[in-house]
């Protein structure tokens, strides 16, 4: 917070990307109506319950685990080991991202109001579904960075690869039945990205009544453990570089 | 000239020390290619939208995507660093002029993507969906609008870095400019899928030659391509004289903090 100025023009030029995002699918709607039957804001939704969960996630693991690279080169990962706390836990809160403001304001917006505008009948059970599915989701994208940051554990360098799922990433920015189904199967079973949006959607929109999506937003907590295990495990693999 | 030339052989061979990387590179161009290519088919499918048909918009999708690596808007991020690290005095004590030295590596920087990274994405692109080539009298302004392509978004990220010489960070500027190139550059989305106001919009920036002008040579969908290229020029003369403006008086202010 010591550059005031900075840190606001940088949200304002944050909300300028992500709304540049939106603009995109929403210029392609108006002259093509839906893709693969989600309109507008169908799409809208999908979207941005990405971002916002993303932003939670992130806010938790993206810095810890974007440093993990030059921490295990550098050996600076042995501060933290030599303090008779948890590591994992430590790492997290230490390094803490406050930087997701801008991500909060934007898809939070787009997400009440594409909300008012889906003629969704609201019950209990379907809020608490909502819930669930931002808690996972959030879950889940923290994962995916907790996985990244384990592969420095066992190659060093890691950047490459994060530039790679960030990519791979936005897959899920369109509904995933635009794609062959390999790639479905991908990103349902390998790397199950397509439950962070598009499952609890399929679900909360109802286009679909298949009841093991119920079962959604689990997918999040899952992911989310097995990730702290190989990082865990690649923890027990690390040697200080020494330098 | 010779000295230019091997500043731009030596920030070439600087990117072979990153060539395990080049498989992820490939990688991830293919995954952008694969979810434009999947969304035009899911839209257009068979049948053809105003004219356009799929085979039109996966080469569309295929060139822009390789533009994009011939972008050199990021030479800021290395100013950006010359001028935290004060690399930048040294620089600038040289006997070069130091934008065609900048030029010259952000040249060797773009020439290994193209030969590792775009080449390679470019010959799968052909094997898994086929492009459509060029018409023979499209190729000589197709490759003028690829120059064009690289020397504006050359004097764009320039700018960027002139200006932060006031700004002293260039994240703001950073997250702006790529929102702006990714919708007016028409990478995307081409301008004539637009509706009518974005479209104007967008025909009056010089975004359009960073992705949309190129691609739209390439497939013969621009009426008149030697207009739009006289056009572009227009933009370079323009930023040139932007850019030197900035630079004179972004020199001073570098003299009087370095007193």
């Amino acid at each position: 917070m010591e550059y005031r100025a900075d840190f606001i023009l940088g949200i304002f030029s944050q909300i300028i990307w992500y709304a540049s995002n939106y603009l995109i699918v929403w210029l392609l709607l108006n002259n093509f109506h839906s893709i693969s039957g989600w309109t507008w804001p169908e799409m809208a939704f999908l979207i941005s319950i990405n971002i916002l969960t993303y932003a939670i996630g992130a806010s938790f693991t993206y810095t810890p685990m974007m440093s993990m690279e030059q921490l295990v080169i550098k050996g600076e990962l042995d501060k933290y080991l030599v303090k008779p706390i948890s590591i994992f836990p430590h790492l997290i809160a230490s390094l803490f991202n406050f930087g997701y403001i801008a991500h909060i304001l934007i898809s939070g917006a787009l997400l009440i109001w594409c909300l008012e505008e889906l003629s969704i009948v609201w019950n209990s059970s379907k809020v608490f579904y909502l819930i669930l599915t931002l808690a996972g989701g959030s879950m889940l994208q923290a994962g995916g960075l907790i996985l990244i940051g384990s592969w420095s554990f066992y190659f060093m360098k890691s950047s490459y690869l994060a530039e790679l799922y960030f990519k791979i990433k936005d897959f899920i920015s369109y509904p995933i039945s635009v794609y062959v189904s390999v790639i479905q199967v991908f990103l349902t079973w390998v790397l199950p990205l397509a439950f962070i949006n598009y499952y609890p959607a399929l679900y909360l929109l109802g286009k679909d009544t298949n009841l093991l999506l119920l079962f959604a937003p689990l997918v999040g907590p899952l992911v989310l453990l097995v990730s702290i295990f190989i990082w865990k495990k690649g923890l027990n693999n690390y040697q200080s570089s020494g330098s | 000239m010779k000295v230019y030339i091997a500043f731009c052989n030596k920030s070439f061979i600087r990117g072979l020390s990153y060539r395990s990387e080049v498989w992820l590179r490939i990688l991830g161009n293919m995954v952008l290619i694969f979810i434009q290519v999947s969304i035009w088919k899911s839209l257009i499918g068979n049948s053809e939208s105003n004219g356009i048909t799929l085979l039109n918009m996966i080469t569309y999708s295929v060139i822009t995507t390789s533009v994009m690596n011939l972008l050199m808007t990021r030479v800021f991020l290395s100013i950006d660093h010359k001028l935290k690290s004060g690399d930048i005095s040294t620089d600038l004590q040289k006997p070069i002029s130091y934008p065609l030295y900048l030029f010259a590596e952000q040249l060797g920087v773009v020439g290994f993507q193209v030969v590792f990274t775009t080449i390679p994405s470019i010959c799968i692109s052909i094997l898994l969906f086929g492009i459509q080539y060029p018409d023979a009298p499209n190729i000589v302004p197709f490759i003028i609008s690829l120059l064009l392509a690289m020397i504006i978004s050359y004097l764009l990220g320039y700018l960027i870095a002139l200006i932060s010489f006031w700004f002293l960070t260039t994240f703001a500027l950073n997250w702006t400019i790529t929102a702006l190139i990714s919708i007016f550059s028409g990478s995307l989305i081409p301008l004539w899928f637009f509706n009518p106001f974005w479209a104007n919009l967008t025909s009056t920036l010089p975004f359009q030659y960073l992705g949309f002008v190129p691609s739209a040579i390439y497939l013969g969908k621009v009426e008149h391509p030697y207009y739009i290229i006289l056009e572009g020029v227009g933009w370079v003369i323009g930023l040139l004289l932007i850019v030197n403006l900035l630079w004179w008086r972004a020199i001073k202010r570098l003299v009087i903090q370095g007193g």
